[in-house]
């Protein structure tokens, strides 16, 4: 109790100290001062609540207008720092407080930042933050503000600075436009100070108006350089991106997140709005909201500053448009490059950045290439982006113009290159961009104001929906049963979606092949034709295959394909190999399903050769086509070589991962070629992705059984099951069978009771075969649990005639050990129809073994002898050896008996506790071992006692 | 500094609040009450879409936050028309619980969007370089903040959701800002007691649980 009482406080006392932490920025070192036992603690569940916290930064950002109080106790009181008088307090901002101060001894007036407590919240951002804050102190510039001292108080870094008195820029501008070379020359001499800071590595990152500070003589004074980053590289400002400050003035790589290297040119954008600001009273992009500001930061153009003030001078424009150039490699590549530029400028001479008018050189470039010619050069992903850039210029060019002609128009346009775009896309698979390019679109319906293209637009998506329901049917089929394969439902979903494109059983060839021809998806619908003809063969359905190859033949007559095309031809090996031969030559080369359907079906019809070499050549032309691996592992496997199969099955998985018949595939090439473990992953993927896969749950099961891993093979039974009930019976065996070779495992390595234990888990639902029964009646001995040897014993005789359990091994149980004689008679009964008459060594050993349990010692020994001559081999001939200890230690013969012992456990002695395998004993079973351990006993006991015995059977 | 200080709004409101005593909400108070939760919650959408979703404002999908918002916007607005508040904490209380219910709903249909991109780039999926801590764990903190007790979570409404500042938040509820800060803090914690498996991999999972808040 009291225990549990301390351990309850300290939990408390945790929370406390993490509350402490969340309320003052203290860091886990500093509330732990008193409990350092709690440290360790702490600062684990602090990590979680950091981690909580950055969730919360991210999903709920500060609004930007209060600033951020970061949790940080509202201290209105001025701080104390040693050798500074804190005279007042400047001012909040998004990073921290600034106030004015004395430093005593040297009597200067300076500014002193604090950070924000939840700014630099860990040791080593502190110490990051006051390494840096020294380099830039080391930074000496009329121009930037001058950094004075770093360190920290009560725990919290901050910094001193020169103190300025005066204004900022933005303060200053107060959004009133000025004059151009004013502009130009003030920021022409901020560009020289951040080119000094940028060659000393120092990037500023968070340049505006309000960090550029002016003397009162004017001299403008750059301010937080180089601190932002820090500020930057804290989990709650990276998370909420934007929080600090307002996005107006920052690069479009900055503001789009915290990834990706941001170089100085940041500060040349920053640099350029500045200028911007300059020449207009505004910064570039202002939205309602951070978020819209950002949405146009990265999206938008800036309106040219002579259409907001039509006294800026062009070349001005060009330069300060240079600067604010979305792709940083197309702005000045250095504030050095813009500060010459600037001056060039102001000394009339020509400037070095050209002109682009992006905007309307974008626009018309939208114009000039439709979807489809660069599609055809470049890839649908560069169109998808153009087709983006088409809807932002109109998005641009609606806020502007109002016009509802125009807006018609561009809404027109919108559609059309969408509608051409998507069918592209279709064309090549892109199933979801292309249904992305027709939702974006649908948004013009209304402004388009037009029936014809809402009908378009609707028709488009239609086809689209239709071709990927074709697809996904190739995609799925085969389906899996208890059997293997089902290609049944495939049929009848390609039926379904016949009959939906107007191609249903009743409608005339005619009228269905011009219904294939003109449609939109006619590529698709041909390929759907011949895989669904393809489909009917693969189950037998002869007649399924004329009517969807007569579609084909109608609509797409080509004298290959309609040769192809012919039903009986799928049948012919000679036809189909001369089809092969012919395909290169052709005018039109036949599309690649035709020559996976060829290969499929010539490897199936013997032809394994052939279809592996046709399949290779289209492999050539397209390695990355699903099918074509499939198909050409499929007949590389039916050929017997699995390690080239395998090869193809693993390029299959990686261009579909999803789909579980390659993993199958693979999975017993692999086991084929004796890669086990592998093998037991791939079927395991398969099994996975369709727990429905019961022919891969049966390999997973046994590659798991041979590799020796039973409990993940009883494991992967009881999931099957769960995942197939209707298999219960099946996967019930194999959970049998997978226990039982679990005991056998046991038993072989001489593991008698672990065995025993795992023999009985098998039971109540033990396996109709007398060997189970056998060994378990055996382990049961040797671990000297005589009782349930009986039992077993017993239950094997009554058993033998219902369940017609092998009378020679429940003959061989009986004569384990001395037993009574109605129950050795019963024994004789059971095996007498498969021992009389035989004189294979066992079944003379056997009967040999009944004399002796029925005290008939003398004909026992000629049985045993007359067993050995018959087969001499050590391995069959040792329970033989061991018999004839016994017998003969009956009959008094003591020496022959001691003769037969030593020659029996020599042998058995050689090979330790263990089983020997197969290899060095060919032919030993796990019963007869069993046997001859028991026996051996049984010989041990008797040569030890010594005297030679009357009667051997207790009666 | 754009708009006023928020602290100076929302007197004004109580101000005019207290001239119509006895009436519901004067309509033009509702509309600029109104506003204010919009204009809010379109940041917390942006929020969430930014840095949740990055992948779904990208080619192909280009989804944008005042497309999504249309909608959810209008729905809010008819509950709080419907709840006509009588009182600005009351007003709060409601558009806070509704934000955060349209929240939780524009995530859910983000998750599925996000899930169907992913499908059809099963092949050759673009390296997600966002550095994003949360996606579709957005869904689960909105849950947890349902379930934090009265307290907490009005405190963490009017902070977190509508965007006050603790003072703000104090003057509202007339309590003390360290009253502020410690619903806060609390909440935080149970949040991150309630949300333990949120953590970045690499950390110890057989750490102890904190206690429930009992």
């Amino acid at each position: 109790m009291s225990d549990e009482g301390s351990m309850e406080d300290g939990q408390v006392l945790v929370r406390r100290l993490l509350r402490e932490m969340i309320e003052t920025g203290r860091t886990a070192e500093d509330v732990c001062r008193d409990h350092p036992a709690l440290l360790i603690d702490v600062r684990r569940e602090w990590e979680r609540v950091r981690v909580v916290e950055d969730h919360i930064e991210a999903l709920f950002p500060p609004e930007m207008r209060g600033g951020r109080e970061a949790l940080a106790p509202e201290d209105d009181a001025l701080p104390r720092i040693p050798g500074y008088e804190i005279e007042s307090l400047l001012g909040r901002g998004g990073m921290g407080v600034v106030y004015r101060a004395r430093h005593v001894s040297l009597d200067r007036t300076v500014a002193i930042k604090i950070p924000l407590a939840g700014a630099l919240a860990t040791a080593t951002e502190r110490q990051r933050h006051r390494r840096e804050a020294r380099a830039v102190a080391a930074l000496k510039h009329p121009n930037i503000i001058t950094v004075y001292d770093v360190g920290e108080f009560e725990g919290r870094p901050y910094f001193t600075m020169e103190f300025i008195e005066g204004q900022h820029l933005g303060a200053f501008l107060a959004s009133t436009p000025q004059p151009a070379r004013e502009a130009a020359a003030l920021v022409a001499t901020l560009a020289d100070a951040v080119h000094r800071a940028h060659q000393a590595g120092i990037i500023h990152r968070d340049l505006k108006p309000a960090n550029v500070l002016l003397a009162p003589d004017g001299t403008p004074k750059i301010t937080d350089f180089g601190l932002s980053r820090h500020v930057g590289g804290d989990a709650t400002l990276t998370v909420s991106g934007f929080q600090f400050g307002t996005p107006s003035y920052m690069a479009p790589e900055q503001a789009s997140g915290p990834s990706g290297v941001q170089s100085s040119s940041v500060d040349t954008y920053a640099l350029g709005s500045i200028l911007y600001e300059m020449l207009t009273g505004r910064p570039p992009f202002r939205g309602e909201s951070a978020v819209e500001t950002v949405r146009q930061v990265l999206e938008e153009e800036p309106a040219p500053p002579s259409r907001l003030n039509p006294r800026v001078p062009r070349d001005l424009e060009t330069i300060c448009l240079t600067c604010l150039r979305k792709e940083a490699q197309r702005r000045y590549p250095s504030a050095d490059a813009l500060a010459q530029d600037l001056r060039r400028f102001l000394g009339g001479e020509p400037i070095q950045a050209r002109p682009v008018g992006s905007l309307e050189r974008l626009y018309r470039w939208g114009r000039r290439h439709p979807a489809r010619a660069t599609l055809v050069g470049g890839g649908a992903c560069a169109l998808v982006a153009a087709l983006g850039v088409a809807f932002w210029m109109l998005h641009i060019q609606n806020a502007r113009a109002g016009e509802v002609a125009l807006r018609e128009g561009r809404a027109r346009q919108a559609i059309e290159t969408a509608v051409s775009l998507a069918n592209d896309l279709r064309r090549s698979g892109r199933w979801v961009e292309a249904r992305h390019v027709l939702d974006d679109a649908r948004a013009y319906v209304t402004e388009a104001n037009s029936d014809d293209l809402a009908r378009g637009l609707a028709d488009a998506d239609e086809y689209l929906t239709a071709a990927q329901e074709l697809d996904e049917i190739r995609r799925r089929y085969p389906d899996c049963n208890e059997h293997g394969f089902d290609y049944r439902p495939a049929a009848e979903a390609y039926a379904r979606s016949f009959t939906r494109l107007g191609l249903g059983e009743g409608v005339p060839l005619e009228t269905a092949a011009r219904a294939v021809d003109e449609s939109p998806i006619r590529e698709q619908i041909l390929i759907a034709l011949d895989n669904a003809a393809f489909v009917a063969r693969a189950f037998n359905h002869l007649s399924g295959m004329d009517r969807p190859l007569a579609i084909a033949r109608t609509a797409d007559p080509d004298p290959w394909r309609d040769r192809f095309r012919q039903p009986a031809a799928w049948f012919d090996r000679d036809t189909l190999v001369a089809l092969c031969d012919e395909a290169g030559s052709s005018p039109r080369p036949p599309p690649a399903h035709q020559i996976v359907i060829a290969g499929v079906l010539l490897s199936g019809l013997g032809a394994s050769d052939k279809a592996i070499e046709i399949l290779r050549h289209a492999h050539e032309l397209d390695p990355v086509d699903f099918w074509v691996n499939l198909e050409l592992g499929n007949a590389l496997a039916l050929a017997g070589r699995p390690a080239d199969a395998a090869q193809y099955f693993r390029a299959a998985v990686t261009i579909q991962p999803q789909n579980s018949g390659p993993w199958a595939s693979l999975g017993i090439q692999l086991d084929r070629i004796g890669s086990r473990e592998e093998a037991i992953v791939a079927v395991r993927n398969a099994t996975e992705l369709n727990p429905r896969l019961v022919p891969a749950w049966r390999n997973h099961i046994a590659y798991l059984r041979s590799a020796g891993w039973f409990d993940e093979a009883e494991a992967a039974v009881s999931r099957a099951i769960e995942e197939n009930p209707a298999q219960r019976d099946h996967f019930d065996q194999l959970r049998v069978s997978v226990c039982w070779d679990r005991a056998r495992h046991s038993a072989t390595s001489g593991e008698w009771l672990r065995a025993l234990n795992e023999y009985r888990s098998v039971l109540p639902n033990g396996p109709d075969d007398a060997e189970f029964w056998f060994e378990l009646a055996a382990v049961g001995l040797l671990v000297g649990e005589r009782d349930a040897y009986q039992r077993t014993r017993d239950s094997m005789l009554e058993w033998a005639r219902p369940t017609a359990l092998r009378g020679f091994l429940v003959a061989r149980a009986v004569t384990l050990t001395p037993a009574p004689a109605e129950r050795v008679e019963a024994a004789v009964a059971s095996s007498d129809a498969e021992l009389r008459g035989s004189s294979t060594f066992w079944s003379l050993r056997q009967q040999g073994a009944l004399l002796c349990r029925a005290g008939r010692h003398a004909e026992a020994v000629s049985l045993f002898e007359k067993s050995i001559a018959s087969n001499p081999s050590a391995g069959r001939a040792v329970l033989s050896w061991l018999w004839l200890t016994i017998a003969y230690h009956h009959l008094g013969r003591g020496e022959d008996a001691a003769r037969w012992h030593a020659t029996a456990v020599a042998w058995l002695d050689a090979f330790g506790d263990g089983m020997p395998d197969s290899a060095s004993v060919p032919g030993l079973h796990l019963h007869d071992w069993l046997e001859a351990q028991v026996l051996r006993q049984e010989a041990d006991a008797l040569l030890s006692a010594g005297k030679p015995g009357g009667g051997g059977a207790s009666r | 500094m754009e708009g006023e200080r928020t602290t100076v709004a929302i007197q004004r409101y109580l101000d005019d609040l207290s001239g119509s005593r006895g009436e519901s909400l004067a309509e033009p108070i509702v509309r600029e009450l109104l506003g204010r939760a919009t204009q809010r919650l379109h940041v917390l959408c942006a929020a969430l879409l930014r840095r949740s979703y990055p992948r779904l404002t990208r080619p192909p999908v280009n989804l944008q936050a005042t497309e999504m918002l249309s909608a959810v916007i209008e729905r809010m607005l008819k509950a709080l028309r419907e709840a006509r508040p009588g009182t600005v904490r009351q007003f709060f209380h409601i558009a806070g619980q509704h934000m955060r219910w349209e929240l939780n709903d524009v995530a859910r249909r983000l998750d599925q969007g996000a899930s169907a991109t992913e499908l059809g780039e099963e092949v050759v999926a673009p390296p997600d370089d966002t550095n994003s801590p949360i996606g579709p764990d957005a869904v689960r903190m909105l849950q947890a903040i349902e379930s934090l007790p009265v307290e907490e979570r009005e405190v963490f409404d009017l902070v977190r959701i509508h965007g006050m500042t603790q003072p703000e938040t104090a003057e509202l509820l007339g309590v003390s800002v360290r009253t502020v800060q410690r619903r806060l803090s609390s909440s935080v914690l149970l949040l991150s007691e309630g949300l333990a498996d949120l953590r970045p991999p690499g950390l110890d999972p057989t750490a102890p649980q904190g206690r429930s808040h009992e």
